[in-house]
């Protein structure tokens, strides 16, 4: 029942990729999309986070600190099976493989498009010369959404678990908020959502070490959660400083891979301490995350059907949806994504609450985008 | 669907209501203290400590500065709330469902309506006051008789701009060339005008608008309605973080369309001329047009004009120029002809304090008559400050400036895009909070900081030369010269002196003629400070006054309402790579350098064109190497920074300083305080694209 309410106007899997390089290089990765006959694409931007080693003083201890610059965030969706010839055109194209200039990845997700438009990129050019370009396979995307001003904090800790480049982007709170009367402008909505990847087999670990980060398991303090990623290439140049040795560790790291056809050799091989074990206990399991994006102005209507059909609270973010071909679209490129964790049972129920409020009309033209949320924590009350 | 169905709302007890409440209004007091402490701080300590002259008025000028902090908090708050949200949803709903002819319209209207609610006209003619009709015949008629087509010609402008500005979002065009071509053109036509006596003087007042009519009100706004249009524009996969530029465009307009309106009326006023040949009767015909009547301008003679002026101007008749004032003092029509609005209480003000001794005579027969109405006149005016009319003005004013552009808007949204408005009663209550905290810190601006400003201005001049302290002027009652005294000094300079008795103890003060007054029989004595540091005219001193200006204008900067929101967005769109407080410092060491820069034209009479066309030309090539974001906001910061607290401040200061040294005009220190944040911040900019390429160019080394 729920796999034919989400994949109403097509029954093929779907890839959901996603394409972040530094703000310089967004033209390039532009040019290489529509290249490759990508139409629509929603984009938003993201601060990327580097560790730097800064020496005021040639006297003075090194510090490390942070360096943060503006990234630019593309996804798009596509046939699964397209994705990866994609991905790898993008790669060369960008030069991606090179340590320092960006990431991409792709997800499976369900989808379900609005009346009229297909958000599903089924066009595309493919470019004949698929390089073997280096892909890493069996990755997981951790997303972490806390207060305005905490990102930095859950980046660093991530940095410093040896995770490649995390980014931020801004979104506003829902939840509790929307159900107050004015008095609800009181509470803080501004929220930072920390995005990093990770390969699989690191994840617990690194969910782990990200929330004692934040106390995230403590009330008020946020949410993590982690799902799937099929296969990317990620950005591993994740400290600027003084170079020691001939080779930076990214290049020595990128040789390795190379050597050894994967990545697997990168496993970390910290042992779970006796804290992890009592964090382990309040993981949620099985959850699913739904992401709708809907046409700006929207997003509260939306939020306030899915609350009442059973979510919990959501985190809206603006992002601008455009065509890249001259083709015009009814769609409006001002659009918002909506965030959310919830329990498989009550999708079914959403998509109907959201579906009475109109979300798959013209005006709102609202994707539903489902996907496995594995793994995830936050505070759940006494 | 509702925002909130009855059946989901949570309700809250009172008390826990109150618990929210409290962290929030704490946090954002907290805020704007931090705000606002330099400033304040800095300015007291140098008035005390530097200058070594106490503060009058303190306990006032406490209270006005708790309403600027408070006013602050609520205005800011009523920013984020209402207004910037407001702005924001036309931005994106406008261009969706109407034609770009109603969009251009709307923009129009938004500019004029905007800088009609917000007359900052006010504080030009302020900066004006100073003017005499003889010196600057035109930017006289421009700023009393003509002022409303002041306001009309720099409206149009900020219109025109903000039209400009949409299409710009609406077609992606670059602010460059609009730069490139608008900053030389306009230094050229002020460089032109500098060859015209009459225009000569406009150039400072057309530059200066600019930047004044962009308030607190009208840049949130626009940025929000930038951001909005700019959000639906398909721009071909970016992201595109744009919404700046209009705010330039709505500084850089105004100046053209007011040297327009200057170069219209250039024919029909007379050449700047001497005081005597102004006031003479051949001249009359050609000088009365600059005043709305005859009777005006003999109010504006006999309170401006110097002893020999007011007779030339009764055609050198000591006798007609008395019977004329007899006449004055008798017909209630005529004085409210000559005087205008408050008349009774200008003439009273002129008559005691400004006519000669023969007029005083005339007007109210002998010395006993004079002493006994200065009497009453001084017991009138010791009242204090009218917190009533205080406060009704302000808060008309606020509802003025605020409430018809936000009506305005909502009707847009109602009956142009039929749109229900998402979270209306949060933006209600946003624009409550704006109009509230703009009523309160209106005030407390009055009450506190421009008066502490304009301590601190007049007395500024004491570092390097010596200034009487009128605010501290004392008046000796029945006063016998008999009691002067005579004194010599080692070189045998002999000088006159006599002993004032008082809180048990005698002060010698020395004596001046000239204070005492033969009809009243009143001595009134000003005491004298400075030079302070070094000799009169000395640089130390001047050095002392160019480096209080730099940090009173960095201090009142980091406290601009329209800065904060610019700052906001700014790090908004930027996901924080680039900071508000990167930005404010920037702008505020900008604006810190104009000021000072602006100061020392006033000192040493450096014509404004001097000062402005380096800044800009090097502005043009810096604009080359810069990317179109930075661009967009370098350029927007020079429009916020002249916002409702640095002005006060600066124009004090500015007139203070330009009366002790006696300049024409306090103009052009606010244009200085808008060049320089534009520099800095596109400095800064370089040098944090260069971070940025540097980490990437480090990046691609390792792949080769």
């Amino acid at each position: 029942m729920r796999r034919e309410l989400m994949n109403m106007n097509t029954t093929i899997r779907i890839a959901k990729v996603t394409c972040e390089v530094y703000k310089s290089l967004a033209p390039l990765a532009i040019a290489s999309l529509r290249k490759q006959n990508i139409e629509h694409v929603h984009a938003h931007s993201r601060r990327a986070v580097v560790l730097r080693e800064q020496s005021t003083f040639s006297f003075l201890p090194t510090i490390t600190g942070l360096d943060e610059d503006p990234a630019e965030v593309l996804e798009f969706y596509l046939p699964w099976s397209q994705a990866e010839q994609v991905l790898k055109t993008v790669v060369r194209e960008v030069n991606l493989s090179a340590p320092g200039r960006g990431s991409i990845y792709a997800e499976e997700v369900q989808l379900r498009n609005p009346e009229g438009v297909d958000f599903i990129n089924s066009n595309v050019t493919l470019s004949g010369d698929a390089q073997p370009e280096l892909i890493l396979t069996e990755l997981a995307s951790i997303n972490c959404v806390v207060q305005r001003g905490q990102g930095n904090e859950i980046a660093r800790h991530a940095l410093e678990a040896g995770t490649n480049v995390p980014a931020i982007s801004f979104g506003l709170g829902t939840g509790l908020r929307n159900k107050l009367g004015l008095i609800r402008v009181t509470i803080p909505a501004e929220k930072e959502l920390v995005n990093v990847i990770v390969h699989a087999q690191d994840r617990d670990e690194i969910m782990n070490a990200l929330i004692q980060a934040g106390r995230l398991d403590q009330p008020g303090n946020g949410f993590i959660g982690a799902s799937p990623v099929g296969f990317g290439v990620l950005n591993p140049k994740t400290f600027r400083g003084k170079q020691r040795y001939s080779a930076s560790m990214e290049q020595v790291i990128t040789a390795i891979d190379q050597l050894k056809t994967g990545t697997e050799w990168r496993k970390k091989t910290v042992s779970l301490q006796r804290s992890d074990v009592y964090l382990k206990k309040s993981f949620l399991h099985d959850l699913l995350n739904m992401t709708l994006i809907c046409n700006e102005g929207k997003s509260s209507d939306i939020v306030n059907a899915a609350i009442s059909a059973g979510a919990g609270g959501a985190t809206i973010s603006k992002i601008k949806y455009s065509t890249m071909t001259a083709s015009k679209h009814a769609v409006s490129p001002a659009r918002e994504a909506i965030s959310m964790g919830v329990s498989p049972k009550s999708v079914e129920a959403i998509i109907h609450a959201i579906e009475a409020a109109g979300a798959f009309g013209s005006d709102t033209a609202c994707i539903v985008e489902t996907k496995p949320l594995p793994l995830a924590c936050t505070y759940l009350g006494k | 669907m509702s925002d909130s169905k009855a059946s989901s709302k949570v309700h809250l007890t009172f008390k826990q209501n109150l618990d929210m409440i409290k962290p929030y209004v704490k946090k954002r007091i907290l805020e704007q203290i931090k705000s606002v402490w330099l400033i304040v701080l800095y300015l007291i300590v140098f008035q005390t400590l530097i200058l070594g002259i106490p503060i009058s008025e303190a306990s006032i000028i406490s209270v006005g500065i708790i309403l600027v902090v408070a006013g602050l908090t609520f205005f800011m708050e009523g920013l984020v709330l209402g207004l910037m949200p407001l702005g924001e949803i036309i931005g994106v709903k406008l261009p969706q469902k109407s034609k770009l002819p109603v969009i251009l319209t709307f923009s129009f209207i938004l500019g004029m309506g905007a800088t009609f609610a917000e007359p900052a006209v006010g504080i030009l003619q302020v900066a004006g006051s100073s003017v005499k009709a003889w010196d600057a015949p035109l930017l006289f008629l421009l700023l009393n008789k003509y002022s409303n087509y002041l306001v009309y010609s720099v409206g149009i402008g900020v219109g025109i701009a903000v039209v400009f500005g949409m299409l710009r979002f609406l077609y992606g065009w670059s602010l460059k060339p609009f730069l490139y071509i608008m900053i030389p053109g306009l230094l050229a036509i002020s460089a032109l005008a500098a060859l015209d006596p009459n225009l000569i003087y406009l150039t400072g007042l057309a530059w200066d608008c600019g930047g004044v009519t962009t308030g607190p009100v009208t840049v949130p706004l626009v940025l929000a309605l930038g951001i909005g249009i700019s959000r639906i524009v398909n721009k071909g996969g970016d992201s595109g973080s744009g919404g700046f530029g209009v705010v330039t465009l709505a500084s850089a307009f105004p100046i053209l369309t007011v040297m327009i309106l200057g170069a219209f009326f250039l024919f029909s006023v007379p050449k700047p001329m001497a005081e005597a040949d102004f006031l003479s009767s051949q001249n009359r015909a050609a000088t009365v047009y600059l005043f709305s009547s005859p009777e005006n301008m003999t109010g504006y003679v006999l309170q401006n004009a110097s002893k020999n002026g007011q007779l030339t101007y009764f055609n050198g008749d000591p006798a007609l120029m008395l019977s004329s004032i007899r006449q004055l003092a008798q017909d209630n029509q005529l004085k409210k002809a000559v005087f205008g609005e408050k008349a009774e209480a200008a003439f009273s003000n002129w008559a005691l304090f400004k006519a000669t001794d023969e007029q005083k005579l005339a007007i109210f027969g002998n010395a006993e008559a004079i002493s006994k109405e200065t009497d009453r006149y001084l017991a009138s005016g010791a009242k204090g400050v009218d917190a009533w009319e205080l406060t009704v003005r302000n808060s008309v004013a606020a509802v003025q400036a605020i409430v018809p552009l936000c009506v305005f808007f909502f009707l847009v949204l109602w009956l142009i895009l039929r749109e229900r408005i998402p979270r209306k009663d949060e933006l209600l209550l946003g624009i409550a909070f704006a109009v509230i905290g703009m009523g309160i810190f209106s005030v407390g601006i009055e009450l506190g900081l421009s008066k502490l400003g304009g301590q601190v201005g007049e007395k500024l001049p004491a570092a390097f030369k010596s200034i009487e302290l009128a605010d501290q002027k004392t008046v000796v009652r029945n006063f016998d010269p008999a009691v002067v005294q005579t004194a010599i000094s080692d070189q045998g300079v002999r000088e006159q002196f006599f002993y004032l008795s008082g809180d048990n103890r005698y002060t010698a003060l020395t004596y001046n003629p000239a204070g005492f007054d033969q009809a009243s029989r009143q001595y009134s004595y000003v005491p004298k400070k400075g030079p302070l540091f070094g000799a009169t005219g000395g640089m130390l001193g001047i050095l002392v006054v160019l480096i209080f200006a730099f940090i009173m204008g960095y201090g009142a900067t980091l406290a601009e309402p329209a800065l904060n929101a610019l700052g906001l967005t700014v790090e908004e769109l930027t996901v924080g790579t680039f900071k508000k407080s990167l930005l404010m410092q920037a702008v505020a060491i900008g604006v810190g350098l104009g000021i000072g820069l602006g100061v020392a034209k006033i000192i040493w009479g450096i014509p404004l064109i001097w000062l402005l066309a380096p800044p800009y030309v090097l502005l043009m090539f810096i604009t080359k190497t810069c990317t179109e974001e930075f661009v967009n906001i370098g350029w927007d910061s020079a429009g916020v920074t002249t916002g409702p607290i640095t002005v006060p401040l600066v124009l004090a200061m500015g007139l203070g300083i330009g009366g002790q040294v006696g300049v024409v005009e306090g103009f052009g220190i606010l244009a200085m305080a808008s060049v320089y944040p534009i520099l800095s911040v596109l400095l800064v900019s370089l040098w944090v694209n260069r971070k940025q390429k540097s980490a990437l160019q480090e990046a691609a080394a390792e792949i080769a």
